[in-house]
């Protein structure tokens, strides 16, 4: 196996009596596209939550690049180089594509009040964040739309400008949390080609999804979530074989 | 360089330095000219505001805090140990720094109506502390006789000189607060505005950007206190009550959240509407009401809105590859 870029040991998540996430260990190596199934309710988005920094966890540790993550506040964690999208799409609608995708970049090479008040002073990091702006947007096709304020856009060209946001943090370990959400087929096979095609440039992704097809198609490795507990994980074919898993998601056989 | 980025500043400060004060001189009229300080004040407190309510999206009630700090600095020293109009400006500006950042380090914790209130507390305790503080703020009875605005043992004599030294530092505070609102830090500080949680995911420092905004909109608008201070050369409580800030908040309201250009055109707008309807007497404050509930009935955005300013202004980010390399449309 190559080098392990993420490691999640026990971590688990209870909120009062409930295990949303229960022990629950895994790893993803550098470069791996990983997804993360499992039935309404397994604990994916919490788990993702818990590796993001946005919860507390209750115990369990995570590991990026060999150092411990756990506990870090999520600004900290994503400077590190872990960017995420949510579930229920969260851009920022008042102000255009272009300053919704630099904000990702800033919050990745920083940005300071000295360097922008005094002419000069803050120029080279002001290039550096809108070609990383820049390059988000075109990597996504939203170039064209970048002056229009993200709200006006189009669901699936959201939903795109959500990743590419989080692409502009040149992140090495991207969480996407259902990307394919309410896109419709023709979308969804864009979305799926791209996200190859940024596994190929060696980017590691954290897939989140419920769109199966996709999943199978694109993923080299998928790890299977139910109540919170991971029950399977394996290649796709393996996955799709899985009697455990067939049983969490169409019920078991009398 | 883009085509409209020269002239649009260019215009401005010429129409401030050149046709404002050849029609005054044309007028020639003191009162004329004492008005158009006041409205000049006004756009760099409504400009300072806006940095902090529309660009930051902290909805605050402490203009008079500041500026009414930094016009009691002035006053005091300049009574009290006759020190120069440059240094007093100067200490005006640290003090409402450190002031600034020690409450915007406090108050940032807060946001929505809970910070509102907090700043509203603040503006509150500080027209009651001015007023009580009797050996140090003279109470009730203010300060009188400021010696007026003087640089390097040059005495300002008259409004129109007066009125310069003012337009002068109404482009240098319009000059800072451009280069905040209309860059990728304006960007950042949008973002945090728009959704805090997701800007933080994306590895914002929200806390230390709402900080130095809250301490720079400090610092702005006590620099404006203490040229008031001299210019006016009388200051008391009444200048700095919860009323004056709701006015200046009208102001940024009435021009567009997070619009510079509309926070000038707030500024202006909040000191010429009152004196023009100086002539109906009484009935003055509700039509003053009337106009600002039809402006943010039918101009929720503002007369001139923030997406107009960014796009107006987008060219200046500092020689941003955005600017060379632009999609066609």
């Amino acid at each position: 196996m190559s080098e392990r870029l993420l490691q999640v040991r026990g971590l688990a998540k209870h909120f009062q009596g409930l295990r949303a996430v229960d022990d629950v260990s895994f790893d993803v190596a550098r470069g791996e596209l990983v997804g993360l199934i499992g039935p309404n309710g397994a604990g994916k988005t919490t788990l993702f939550n818990c590796v993001a920094g946005a919860i507390a966890r209750t115990s369990g540790d995570v590991e990026f690049q060999g150092r411990s993550i756990a506990g870090l506040d999520p600004g900290r964690i994503a400077r590190l180089g872990i960017a995420r999208t949510y579930q229920n799409l969260r851009i920022f609608p008042d102000i255009t594509v272009f300053d919704n995708v630099s904000a990702g970049a800033i919050g990745r090479l920083g940005i300071s009040l000295f360097g922008t008040l005094i002419p000069g002073v803050g120029r080279k990091r002001d290039e550096a964040i809108a070609d990383a702006a820049l390059a988000a947007l075109e990597r996504f096709d939203l170039l064209s739309f970048a002056d229009q304020p993200a709200g006006n856009l189009a669901y699936g060209q959201k939903k795109h400008l959500e990743i590419a946001r989080a692409l502009a943090l040149q992140p090495t370990l991207l969480l996407l949390d259902e990307p394919a959400a309410g896109l419709n087929d023709t979308e969804t096979g864009e979305l799926a080609s791209r996200l190859r095609a940024l596994r190929d440039a060696g980017l590691t992704i954290l897939l989140v999804e419920h769109d199966m097809p996709m999943v199978m198609r694109i993923c080299d490795r998928i790890i299977v979530l139910d109540s919170g507990r991971k029950i399977a994980e394996g290649a796709p074919a393996a996955i799709r074989a899985d009697t455990a898993v067939r049983a969490a998601y169409l019920g078991d056989e009398p | 360089m883009s085509r409209n980025r020269v002239p649009v500043r260019l215009a401005f400060a010429l129409v401030l330095l050149a046709l404002v004060p050849a029609l005054l001189a044309w007028a020639g009229s003191p009162y004329l000219g004492r008005l158009a300080q006041v409205v000049l004040v006004a756009i760099v407190l409504t400009g300072a505001l806006n940095l902090l309510v529309g660009t930051a999206g902290l909805l605050a009630l402490d203009t008079v805090v500041f500026y009414g700090l930094g016009a009691y600095a002035a006053a005091i020293l300049s009574v009290n140990a006759g020190t120069s109009f440059l240094t007093n400006v100067a200490v005006a500006v640290v003090l409402t720094s450190v002031v600034g950042a020690i409450c915007g380090f406090a108050l940032v914790r807060l946001t929505s109506i809970f910070f509102a209130v907090a700043t509203m507390a603040l503006a509150i305790s500080f027209h009651t502390t001015v007023l009580n503080w009797g050996d140090l703020t003279r109470g009730p009875m203010g300060y009188r006789g400021i010696p007026p605005v003087s640089f390097f043992g040059h005495s300002v004599s008259g409004w129109l000189e007066s009125y310069y030294v003012t337009a002068v530092f109404v482009l240098l505070a319009l000059f800072v607060m451009h280069r905040v609102v209309h860059s990728f830090y304006g960007n950042a500080a949008r973002a945090i505005r728009e959704d805090e949680e997701c800007a933080l995911s994306l590895g914002l420092r929200t806390r230390l950007i709402r900080v130095q905004i809250y301490t720079l909109h400090a610092a702005i608008t006590g620099a404006a206190g203490a040229l008031y201070a001299h210019s006016n050369q009388f200051i008391g409580p009444d200048n700095f009550v919860i009323f004056e800030s709701a006015l200046v908040l009208t102001g940024v309201i009435v021009g567009g959240f997070g619009s510079l250009p509309g926070a000038v055109i707030g500024g202006v707008v909040m000191v010429l509407l009152p004196e023009a309807l100086r002539e109906v007497g009484n009935l003055r404050a509700l039509l003053f009401g009337i106009v600002l509930f039809l402006s943010i009935l039918f101009l929720p955005r503002g007369l001139f809105s923030e997406v107009r300013a960014l796009a107006l202004f987008r060219r200046d980010m500092p020689k941003s590859p955005w600017a060379r390399r632009r999609p066609p449309p």
